[in-house]
């Protein structure tokens, strides 16, 4: 794995954001606008491209093989495509499969893209209800997303102790960041305080609206140039990928619960993810340690699932979570810059979307659309897919040699 | 709501047809029992590990025979959640209502509706005794009552 390490880089990145007030646009049309901005961006010839990564289809734009749609109107002839289908940790997983692509020397240049438009055209709280749970045997019962996820978070509070007071504080941090970013959904409505949180509306109990994610405003389309180190020249801006890791427990709720092996996040059990052994192999991979990562992005959707991920990507035992934020572990003056552009809960979920990345890769250039994190160098991504099932780590570099 | 899972249901495209979502002739005997009020699992032919109806490999020894068994319907509540609004409006009568796991006595867990007594609340580790309730627009299916 170490071969991998800082061996692959971003070389170009772009991004087109659409919301309800502009033109509408498909999902696909979103990808190609951050496509022809990332081609751009890298300075590369269209045709340097050898292979293109998609995450699956998006809600908003069902087709049965979406990466050729990309590819068709792209016009390019890659040796190596296909949708990276582990849920959404997809979308990072792309940039994970690129890594290994150009490292392989099949290709040179990876493209990676991600997106979709589907807040502006469908309902998504209805898809999305049911794509997160088994159709034959939950889907009958009536449970929301919400719902699905409020399992693990009942069952996380009742083994630890956790109050909702421990959890609300991830939501007042999380907003104090999005105050400071220009796309930030929540940015409009100020500040928030624990007791708004514990006050606010119960969706599916432990769960309240304010413990959970919102929608982002539209569409956040990302596209990815990812190339070999030895192709990288100073003019790229290079973001070095140093190390990721990928785990996948389960499709639905149920089926976690009957997995059989040993590491905690194979037993059964609903208090520990696969984002424990994606972590470990992307610090494996990179050779750095929590304690290096300047900054971390996660795209779980709910206050718990926050306090889990800080547990399970290594920044806080398991069971410490509680006591980590409490102390102030991701307080925004002096704590880990966590989801540093309001994350799921404040910035909003672009289904599909690369964004918790995208805000990752503009920290360790210096361009920052929110607030700078100062000397970051080194930056953790954490993509899952619902509920809970498929986890994409993946540590970000400005530093070319570890 | 009746669908025939063991034939499976066509995704549809306007008059297209894109596909059949997941047949499932290795259900039928689960959605059999629920026609006579009985909660059937699945037990290894060969190993005679319980598993839950949708099992398709016996995860102990790598076989896939099965035998439908019927359970006790005796278990207890590992998790649960209360719902307070519905995905779809159909469900909208039940609210609030409650879905969870049920650790069942052979060792299986069934994601189920969850049913307090009057002016009880549910919570984790409470018994409860298999029944079949009409629920939302899904129609009669296996539900748990709390018994402790």
């Amino acid at each position: 794995m170490k071969a991998l390490r800082n061996n692959a880089a971003v070389i170009g990145l772009g991004t087109k954001i659409t919301t309800r007030d502009d033109p509408k646009i498909n999902s696909l049309q979103l990808q190609l606008a951050a496509c022809s901005d990332a081609i751009k961006d890298a300075g590369i010839d269209r045709h340097q491209i050898g292979a293109v990564f998609t995450c699956r289809a998006p809600m908003g734009y069902t087709s049965m093989q979406f990466n050729l749609r990309v590819v068709q109107e792209l016009k390019i002839v890659p040796s190596l495509t296909s949708e990276i289908t582990v849920h959404g940790a997809g979308v990072l997983g792309t940039l994970a499969h690129a890594a290994m692509a150009v490292n392989s020397g099949v290709v040179d240049y990876a493209l990676c893209c991600s997106g979709c438009t589907g807040p502006i055209w469908t309902d998504l709280v209805k898809v999305n209800a049911s794509i997160e749970a088994d159709l034959q045997f939950e889907a009958p019962y009536g449970p929301t997303t919400p719902s699905l996820y409020a399992q693990w978070a009942q069952r996380y509070m009742y083994e630890f102790n956790i109050k909702p007071e421990d959890l609300a504080i991830i939501a007042v941090e999380n907003r104090r960041w999005a105050l400071d970013h220009p796309d930030a959904a929540m940015r409009s409505k100020g500040p928030l305080t624990v007791e708004q949180v514990v006050n606010s509306k119960m969706l599916a109990s432990p769960i309240r609206i304010l413990d959970s994610s919102t929608w982002f405003k539209g569409g956040f389309g990302t596209a990815v140039i990812v190339a070999r180190a030895d192709k990288v020249r100073p003019e790229h801006k290079p973001i070095y990928i140093s190390g990721f890791g990928e785990a996948v427990t389960h499709e639905w709720l149920t089926d976690r619960m009957h997995l059989s092996g040993v590491e905690p996040s194979m037993t059964p059990n609903l208090t520990t993810t696969g984002a424990k052994i994606a972590a470990d192999r992307a610090y494996a991979m990179s050779g750095l340690k929590p304690s290096d990562i300047d900054l971390a992005e996660t795209s779980v959707p709910f206050t718990f699932a926050n306090m889990m991920a800080l547990e399970d990507l290594g920044f806080c035992k398991k069971g410490e979570g509680k006591d980590f934020v409490r102390s102030g572990g991701i307080s925004y003056d002096d704590g880990l810059p966590f989801n540093t552009n309001g994350g799921y809960l404040s910035f909003g979920q672009a289904p599909h979307g690369l964004h918790m990345a995208v805000e990752a890769l503009q920290q360790l250039r210096g361009e920052a659309m929110g607030k700078q994190v100062k000397n970051a160098r080194h930056a953790m991504a954490h993509f899952h897919g619902g509920p809970l099932a498929s986890h994409c780590v993946m540590i970000f570099s400005n530093q070319e040699g570890l | 709501m009746d669908i025939d899972w063991g034939l499976g249901v066509p995704l549809m495209a306007g008059p297209y047809q894109m596909g059949l979502y997941e047949p499932s002739p290795e259900t039928v005997g689960f959605w059999e029992g629920v026609k006579r009020d009985q909660l059937m699992i699945k037990r290894c032919s060969s190993c005679r590990a319980y598993h839950h109806p949708r099992r398709i490999l016996c995860t102990h020894c790598n076989t896939s025979e099965f035998d439908w068994v019927q359970a006790s319907g005796n278990g207890i509540v590992y998790t649960f959640s209360t719902v307070h609004r519905a995905p779809r409006p159909e469900f909208d009568a039940d609210l609030p209502y409650t879905v969870g796991l049920i650790e069942l006595e052979e060792g299986i867990y069934f994601f189920s509706r969850i049913l307090p007594p009057p002016g009880k609340e549910v919570s984790i580790g409470a018994q409860v005794k298999l029944t079949f309730r009409e629920t939302g627009p899904s129609g009669r299916l296996p539900a748990f009552q709390i018994t402790s």
